[in-house]
């Protein structure tokens, strides 16, 4: 059986949770549905040549 | 100290896609891309076009502490002469 949580722990844990969920990767299709698109007056900026955005091996 | 940052919770109108107002009009994808790039990786940028939403873009990061360390640091940002003003999007859609 698994040892019952305090209440700061199981605190700490759905905080977590909660920052896991609005930071998880986003999809294009999100992107598109979330931001204002062409009819909007707006257009992708496609990044300079040889932009990597480089993710952070400790996440 | 950084990890511990990394588990705080933020607060809730703090999200990834911020959205950019007063930027020059005739600013570049490297300029753009230098200065909001500085803060960790960038997602996607969308830059206004047509004359309503000229100066204006949303600038999307991958990680929501980038975001928010951007959103502090480039609030009243001068480029070209001109003070950024740097909001968080507010995803509620108007339908």
């Amino acid at each position: 059986g698994n040892v019952p949580l305090t209440p700061e722990q199981y605190q700490e844990m759905r905080l977590q949770r909660e920052m896991w969920e609005r930071n998880r990767p986003l999809s294009d299709e999100e992107l598109d549905a979330m931001l204002p698109g062409e009819k909007d007056g707006y257009k992708i900026l496609a990044p300079p040549a040889g932009y990597k955005p480089v993710i952070d091996p400790a996440r | 100290a950084a990890q511990r940052a990394r588990n705080q919770r933020l607060p809730p109108e703090v999200n990834r896609a911020l959205f950019v107002r007063n930027l020059p009009f005739n600013i570049s994808s490297d300029e753009m891309y230098d200065i909001f790039g500085k803060y960790g990786p960038i997602r996607q940028i969308r830059i206004g076009t047509t004359k309503e939403a000229r100066g204006t873009a949303y600038v999307v990061y991958e990680d929501i502490y980038d975001a928010k360390t951007a959103c502090d640091h480039l609030s009243g940002f001068n480029v070209a002469n001109r003070y950024l003003i740097v909001l968080y999007f507010n995803p509620v859609r108007h339908s």
